[in-house]
């Protein structure tokens, strides 16, 4: 599950960051390409907002050729987009056809296939796992004996806990900051791993991670 | 091209005008407080040349699959785009020497 659903703009006609071109093609067809390359026989869902569906059909068929994805319509919030997503996947999670859910951040074009692999391993084989990397204490001025770890995506998760999870944050009117806070709030007992994280996964968010991405890409061959 | 991204300098998310040369970034601005992100031009420049010999290599095969995929409208694209590239080209350079 691949979330572009951002609004785009508070400001007027501007394009969603995740649309944007990087190194001749854009930003959330990178990230989708990535997310899929190592789970062939796995549902693609991206989950864009309405306002995109010409444009998001025109780019996968031109930049994701050959891969079916499913598009769903995203929510005002990133829980809201995450819960419709599940919604569109409950007959295929209660029939065990669907039993981890990956869910990744569609401005984070550089997270590699290995990445995703991992994380869907662990999360099978503990119940959720989500990437992570620790933060030299010095670099936000903690004492040395705190540990703080910068969280990433692709995050995965056992698909009938996660279900359950987001029902459940709906009834109690609940919105996570992100996909591990929602599972640890419902099913503390189940153990969310984390895998190492790559330095190179940054989240597309300021321009000079524009310029960073493309250095990137150029050091992987374009790939 | 504009886009919503968080500029260091306002620290808030701004509208930013991205410009690109093919498919290199060349720069963006914060259109609140023109702050300017670019490659180094001269890095940029012999990047350019990499990344158009690596088009024009591939331009057959990309041109191909397009074909394959819906050969009417890659039939009645091709003159326009034919004719449109050199001018494309020109303003790439243009944008890589401001």
């Amino acid at each position: 599950m691949v979330l572009a659903a951002g609004s785009g703009s508070r400001f007027g006609h501007a394009t969603n960051k995740v649309w944007l071109p990087l190194s001749g093609r854009r930003i959330i067809s990178r990230s989708l390409m990535n997310a899929v390359k190592s789970f062939p026989k796995c549902r693609a869902i991206l989950v864009i907002n309405p306002l995109d569906a010409s444009l998001a059909n025109q780019i996968i068929s031109r930049e994701a050729a050959g891969i079916k994805v499913e598009l769903v319509h995203g929510g005002q919030t990133r829980h809201e987009s995450e819960f419709n997503a599940l919604t569109h996947l409950v007959p295929a999670i209660q029939s065990g056809d669907v039993n981890v859910v990956l869910i990744h951040d569609g401005a984070r074009p550089l997270a590699t296939s290995g990445l995703f692999l991992e994380v869907a391993t662990t999360a099978h084989r503990h119940g959720g796992a989500l990437p992570a990397i620790s933060v030299d204490p010095l670099e936000i001025d903690l004492r040395p004996s705190e540990r703080i770890m910068r969280v990433q995506t692709p995050q995965a998760f056992r698909a009938k806990e996660l279900l359950e999870a987001y029902r459940r944050a709906k009834l109690d009117n609940f919105v996570g900051t992100d996909t591990s806070a929602c599972m640890e709030r419902y099913f503390p007992e189940i153990d969310n791993m984390a895998v190492t994280g790559e330095v190179h996964n940054v989240k597309i968010t300021y321009p000079q991670d524009l310029v960073i991405a493309e250095h990137v890409l150029e050091m992987r061959g374009y790939r | 091209m504009t886009a919503e991204l968080h500029c260091a300098h306002c620290d808030e998310a701004t509208l930013h005008t991205l410009v690109y040369a093919g498919r290199l970034l060349v720069s963006t601005t914060c259109q609140i407080c023109h702050t300017q992100v670019k490659h180094e031009p001269g890095d940029l420049r012999i990047q350019y040349v990499k990344d158009l010999e690596n088009r024009i290599v591939t331009k057959p095969r990309r041109l191909w699959t397009r074909f394959w995929r819906s050969p009417v409208a890659v039939f009645w694209s091709f003159p326009r785009k034919a004719i449109e590239q050199p001018g494309k080209i020109w303003n790439e350079v243009k944008e890589l020497f401001k």
